[in-house]
């Protein structure tokens, strides 16, 4: 199912305001399918087109829209001033011999960076997200354990390809008291 | 664990000393290339490790060929959570280490060892724990500018997951396994020396057990004792030469029956003798004849020989005589004959003696006469009595053969039988008999009591065999019941020594299939610690859009014979390309990027590492200027959750960076460490503080 523009709208706003932006006016004049956004570091213009040949011809109009919005409220050495993003999105496709120019578009940082995106990104509500990741924090992940805490896990691993779980533990216990382990494992076995 | 500061003199680019201020949340490093960027990255990374194998040079290599004091000299301060920690390591020919905690200080390899719990505690279980922690922290903390691509370009895929799997902490894992692989195949030779001694024990039941088989079975009724004495006395009583047998406690056959045949020899003898005896008895006893009267006849007929002889040899010496005469006669009358014939050849009218004259006629005629003269000549018949001597002689000389071969016979006979008598005597005696008249009855007495004698010492040689052959069955049994004893303690010993034997097999096979198990877990370990690593790296990878098409990055692994591979894919999912050789597609900048996205999302994902820092030595060389961004803002990112050191040569990369890492909120400090220049005392540093944003939202508040 593809996005709607306002869907698409909807969703970019959501995931920037989920990491730390926050949505601003948006200056008179601009479209109706733009959106602003500010962090501490910078500055995003959301600009949504209906048609692919819509976001070619009028992208341009987008990035002196912002341009024109960072020169007026920003002094010229203030370091955001030079950190505005340009989102340029599309639920539309793009013909196939037109794609080298999405790229072309996404590589030129004349004035602004650039963020292309098109129909054939946006196949589900989550490429919103990838799409913006260059503008959003970094997700580490949760932290495994490790060292010591790998060999607390190795019972229970191997337990699950049928290894009783007594025959790990006498051999993490020998290994971690820096005893034989085959001794430890023939205790254990003499013992049963 | 953040670092705070560096001092260092004597190192690489450094000859004087130098302090540079690291206590920030970034710091950028930047100048120039040869300024010193790298020596001051170098420096942190020896502090830590001892060594920049990178260099590939030995330790005197980080030298500068400028210090004073002709050692090198690095400071580092760290703070672990408020803590401060001090490392100093020198190099002056020899290397020094002395680490400095709150708590103590502690100095060469009880420091080494101190750093390595306290930088990256997994490193311990490494076989060389210094090289791992080396490896750990230059595939994870410190980026180095030449070998920004190792990872992804150079590494092998074996080496790739040997790589994580050391960072995730599989090492522990890994040195378990080890470990118990050593272990195991000690456990192994010690169970197959048991196994191997356990042969002998093995080798010596089977001979027994053969031997056993041998005895036979069966139960040997217990010996007559008394039916043995008893037959003792009978061979004693048959004459058998006995000593004293029982000395040894055990019934003596052997010397019974010896003395048993050495008397039926005795006794065989002398039937033998007996029975030659009685066979001489019944030939024919030779007639003796008189000899004598034959000897004084011979005597007489011998003189009547001598008699006769002698009478012959007068008769034939009478004619013998008148032979003589008669041949005198003969000569003369030849002579005459012969003269009268040359008288008569030479007759003359006178006589040539007398010169007379004479009758020649009637001397012719008496010549002729002589010469003719037969009468006279014939010789004389032979004598009668030399024949009727001869007749004589011959007839007393018959007389005279015919007696004397009578006295030969007679002499013959009288031999014969005095041979007969003595070889009676001879063989009376060897029978211990006498040579009387009842010599015969006595003979087949003696012979019947001998051949009684015999019958029984046969039956007793027999009754003897079969003592001996008890006895033998006896010992047999005996023997038996030994081997028993010693089957049954060996089979005991074997069983018991097997049972140990076959418990250690069990054990070992244990510790194999926990070996094989663990094996898995190591592989799986980082298969999954690679799965949850994945996700970060697209994230940064995408944030940084390197490729327009291969827009995705994953780790591949595979497993193969135990053994973990990792590749670091790109694909294409538009088109459902993957690449396993990123270089195939990807330009060196956008490999740069894919480095630069592993080693921060390797980084990242270690939240166990101790040094909560990312360093990395101008990595932001040849990027695409969008990548560039991409990557500034990245690193901005980092910030978030790493210590940032990042250092470049290009001034408005610097800029970029000191804008992009900007602070914007109290307590947070970007630091700028610029290299203007260096000489040789070292470089000329310059060190400030990037200024706090203090209102960073511009559009929002002034909404």
């Amino acid at each position: 199912m593809a996005l709607s523009n306002v869907q698409l709208i909807a969703a970019t706003g959501d995931v920037l305001t989920s990491n730390g932006y926050q949505q601003a006016d948006v200056p008179a004049g601009w479209p109706s399918q733009s959106r602003l956004y500010e962090d501490d570091y910078g500055i995003v213009a959301l600009f949504v087109y209906d048609t692919w040949l819509r976001l070619r011809s009028e992208w341009n109009v987008a990035q002196g829209h912002l341009v024109d919005l960072i020169s007026k409220r920003l002094n010229r050495p203030d370091p955001k001033a030079w950190e505005g993003y340009l989102l340029l999105f599309t639920t539309a496709s793009v013909p196939p011999d037109e794609r080298r120019e999405v790229t072309d578009l996404r590589y030129n940082t004349n004035r602004l960076r650039k963020l292309v995106a098109t129909a054939d990104d946006f196949e589900t509500i989550e490429d919103v997200h990838t799409s913006l990741l260059p503008l959003l924090p970094l997700q580490v992940g949760a932290p495994s354990s490790s060292g010591s805490g790998l060999l607390s896990r190795l019972p229970g691993l191997l337990a699950a390809d049928g290894l009783d779980s007594e025959v790990t533990e006498a051999a993490v216990n020998a290994f971690l008291r820096n005893e034989s382990m085959m001794e430890s494992l023939h205790r254990l076995h003499e013992s049963r | 664990m953040r670092l705070k500061s560096i001092t260092l003199s004597g190192f690489r680019g450094f000859a004087k000393m130098e302090s540079i201020d690291l206590d920030a949340d970034a710091v950028i490093v930047s100048g120039a290339n040869g300024r010193g960027k790298t020596s001051m990255f170098d420096a942190i990374l020896w502090a830590l490790t001892g060594s920049v194998e990178r260099l590939h040079g030995d330790a005197g290599d980080i030298v500068s060929r400028y210090s004073p004091s002709g050692e090198a000299r690095v400071e580092l301060n760290l703070d672990d959570a408020g803590a401060s920690v001090r490392v100093i390591r020198r190099f002056d020919g020899e290397a020094h280490l002395s680490l400095e905690t709150s708590n103590e200080t502690v100095r060469g390899a009880s420091a080494q060892t101190a750093l390595i719990d306290l930088l990256w505690p997994e490193a311990r279980a490494a076989s060389e724990p210094d090289d791992a922690l080396s490896r750990s922290l230059t595939r994870a903390m410190y980026l180095q500018q030449d070998v920004v691509r190792e990872f992804v370009e150079a590494d092998d895929e074996q080496q790739r997951f040997s790589v994580v799997s050391e960072l995730v902490g599989v090492g522990r894992v890994t040195e378990l396994q080890r470990q118990l692989e050593t272990s195991r195949t000690a456990w192994t030779r010690a169970t197959n020396r048991i196994d191997d001694d356990l042969k002998p024990l093995r080798n010596q039941i089977m001979a027994l057990e053969e031997r056993l088989r041998r005895l036979g079975e069966g139960d040997t009724p217990a010996f007559d004792q008394r039916g043995f004495d008893a037959w003792v006395e009978e061979a004693q009583r048959l004459g058998a030469d006995i000593g004293d047998i029982r000395s040894t406690g055990i019934p003596a056959v052997e010397p019974v029956l010896a003395a048993l045949q050495a008397t039926q020899l005795s006794n065989d003898r002398a039937i033998s003798s007996l029975q030659r005896l009685r066979a001489h008895l019944i030939t024919e006893v030779p007639e003796a004849i008189a000899a004598e009267p034959l000897r004084a006849q011979v005597h007489a007929s011998e003189a009547i020989v001598a008699e006769a002889s002698t009478q012959l040899q007068i008769a034939q010496e009478s004619v013998a005589a008148e032979l003589r005469r008669q041949a005198e006669v003969r000569d003369q009358a030849e002579s005459l004959r012969a003269l009268a014939q040359l008288a008569l050849r030479h007759l003359g009218e006178r006589c040539p003696v007398c010169d007379q004259t004479y009758d020649q006629e009637a001397t012719r005629a008496r010549l002729q006469l002589q010469i003719g003269g037969q009468g006279d000549l014939e010789t004389a018949p032979p004598s009668p009595s030399v024949e009727i001597a001869a007749v004589q002689l011959e007839a007393a000389q018959r007389q005279l053969a015919a007696e004397e071969a009578a006295l030969r016979a007679a002499e013959r006979s009288e031999t014969l039988r005095a041979n007969w008598d003595e070889t009676r005597d001879a063989l009376a005696r060897e029978a211990g008999l006498a040579a009387s008249t009842s010599l015969p009855a006595d003979v087949e007495e003696a012979l019947t009591s001998r051949q009684e004698a015999d019958a029984r010492l046969r039956n007793l040689r027999g009754l003897g065999e079969q003592y001996s052959l008890q006895i033998a069955r006896l010992a047999e049994q005996n023997q038996r019941a030994e081997v028993d004893n010693q089957l049954r303690t060996l089979r005991e010993d074997l069983a018991g020594r097997e049972l140990e034997h076959d418990a250690r097999v069990v054990t070992g096979e244990l510790a194999n299939t926990l070996l094989a198990g663990l094996r898995s877990a190591s592989t799986r370990i980082v298969t999954e610690e690679l799965d949850r690593i994945g996700p970060l790296l697209q994230r940064i990878y995408a944030s940084v859009e390197p490729h327009p098409s291969f827009r995705a990055v994953r780790f591949l692994t595979s497993i193969s014979r135990g053994h973990g591979r990792v590749w670091t894919t790109v694909v294409d999912e538009a088109a459902q390309k993957v690449v396993n050789e990123p270089s195939v597609v990807l330009s060196s900048s956008q490999l740069n990027v894919l480095a630069v996205s592993t080693f921060l999302s390797l980084n990242l994902a270690i939240e166990s590492l101790p040094l909560q820092v990312v360093a990395m030595d101008d990595p932001l060389q040849s990027l695409d200027t969008v990548n560039l961004l991409g990557l500034a803002d990245l690193i901005r990112r980092v910030r978030a959750s790493r210590q940032v050191l990042v250092s470049t040569h290009d001034e408005r990369l610097a800029d970029l960076l000191s804008r992009k890492l900007r602070p914007v909120a109290s307590g947070e400090r970007t630091r700028v460490v610029k290299f203007d220049a260096w000489t040789r005392e070292g470089p000329i540093v310059e060190q400030y503080d990037v200024p706090l944003d203090a209102t960073p939202l511009k559009l929002v508040a002034a909404g």
